[in-house]
């Protein structure tokens, strides 16, 4: 990790003074013990606060669609021959490049306003998990060492090791290392346990009807309308989101039960073969709702009807966003 | 939920969203016919089924709808 960090910074350094790129967006120390945030790096001695490690949670990939369409909003009223150029540089792990294959397909910028600083990926802590199995301690200080996070907590010392608290999408990630990069930082990290992939939905899938509606229902009453899934997710990008339109307004702003089913629901009908298992919408979930286990659902049927995997490649277009009637699985959409 | 006030039975109470150049059309000539059709199915007619947006369906089912019909 250590190695690759210090290549990290080099190459961010390296990218801002040979002005291939305007930015940098990566990962530094977050302010809370045992954390990382976001943040943008413009000039190269502020390279040095790069950080890389098992705590970098976000998906970034959000943050490049934000800027660059802030960018282009900045450049309408400039002449065309004048418009500026902007690079932005991206340190991305295999879900990020996954997302930014996606708005790549979805047209959303060109190939070359970004520049990926690809980097191998070995999960990240789930801090609601990491919360549980220290029993709800307040973290003082921490570290991670070979495999075991050693904390320091209200509580006094703890150990727990680094496997039990990953992120459930992480343990059964299945394109952990980048998929595609300008520059790769560090050996492709080993894979990890994606066979087990689609276990929690092969369960639910079992369950009744009135089964899976009673857990639906359930995990929606947690939700408190914040909308932080949809700020944090990569794939939400709309300009006007539908939970803010007001002609028609399609979902009530109350807390109201039934206009938080429809807010979820549609959030998750929007995620069809664009969600890519990155967790970010579930770790900043304040309320603990379980939504990867109905987007996991929506990523197996995708997989199962259509072939396709969100963003696993860049020839492999979004099911739903590709006319091919000459290779459809049933036979009355080309020879009725 | 509608109530069958004859023998107090529930009836599902549907939403049928139709296009205005066939089904709409079929159940104008149904009506011509002086046929009957349940009285549970409330019609929507939309120019085209292509107009519908998935939000009318849930928001048909959020409203109180026990089903939604769309034919086009």
């Amino acid at each position: 990790m250590e190695n690759i960090e210090t290549k990290l910074r080099e190459e961010a350094k390296r990218l801002l003074l040979e002005k291939k790129a305007d930015v940098i967006i990566g990962y530094e120390k977050g302010t809370l013990p045992l954390t990382a945030t976001p943040c943008f790096i413009t000039i190269p001695e502020e390279a040095d606060k790069l950080v890389w490690n098992d705590l970098c949670t976000q998906n970034l990939a959000k943050f490049v669609h934000d800027l660059i369409t802030a960018h282009k909003n900045s450049q309408k009223r400039v002449k065309p021959e004048d418009r500026k150029k902007k690079v932005i540089g991206i340190v991305a792990r295999g879900c990020t490049t996954r997302s930014l294959i996606i708005h790549l397909q979805e047209r959303q910028y060109a190939r070359d306003e970004i520049y990926i600083i690809g980097v191998p990926c070995t999960g990240y802590v789930d801090g609601k998990g990491l919360k549980v199995a220290i029993s709800g301690a307040d973290i003082v200080e921490g570290s991670i060492d070979g495999g075991q996070i050693k904390l320091k907590t209200s509580d006094g010392d703890k150990s727990v090791a680094l496997k039990d608290v990953l992120s459930d999408s992480c343990k059964t990630c299945r394109f952990n290392n980048p998929i595609i990069s300008d520059v790769m930082v560090g050996q492709n990290a080993p894979a990890m346990n994606h066979d087990s992939e689609y276990n929690e939905v092969n369960e639910f899938e079992k369950k009744s009807v009135e089964e899976r509606f009673a857990y639906f229902t359930k995990e929606m009453e947690k939700c408190m309308r914040c909308n932080a899934c949809r700020q944090a997710c990569p794939s939400c990008y709309c300009p006007t989101c539908f939970v803010e339109q007001s002609q028609p307004q399609w979902v009530g702003i109350g807390e109201n039960k039934t206009d938080t089913q429809v807010f979820q629901f549609m959030r998750l009908y929007h995620m069809v073969g664009r969600c890519v298992d990155c967790g970010s919408c579930v770790a900043v979930c304040p309320m603990g709702v379980d939504l990867r286990k109905f987007l996991k659902k929506i990523d197996k049927d995708g997989w199962e009807l259509f072939g396709n995997r969100a963003g696993s490649s860049m020839e492999d277009m979004p099911p739903l966003g590709k006319y091919d009637e000459h290779h459809d699985k049933e036979e009355f959409i080309f020879n009725p | 939920m509608a109530e069958n006030l004859a023998n107090n039975e529930w009836v599902p109470k549907f939403v049928a969203i139709v296009c205005n150049w066939c089904t709409y059309a079929g159940a104008d000539l149904a009506g011509i016919s002086r046929i009957q059709y349940p009285t549970n199915v409330r019609i929507i007619r939309v120019p085209c089924t292509g107009r519908i947006n998935p939000f009318y369906i849930v928001k048909a089912l959020q409203t109180g709808a026990d089903g939604v019909l769309v034919s086009g």
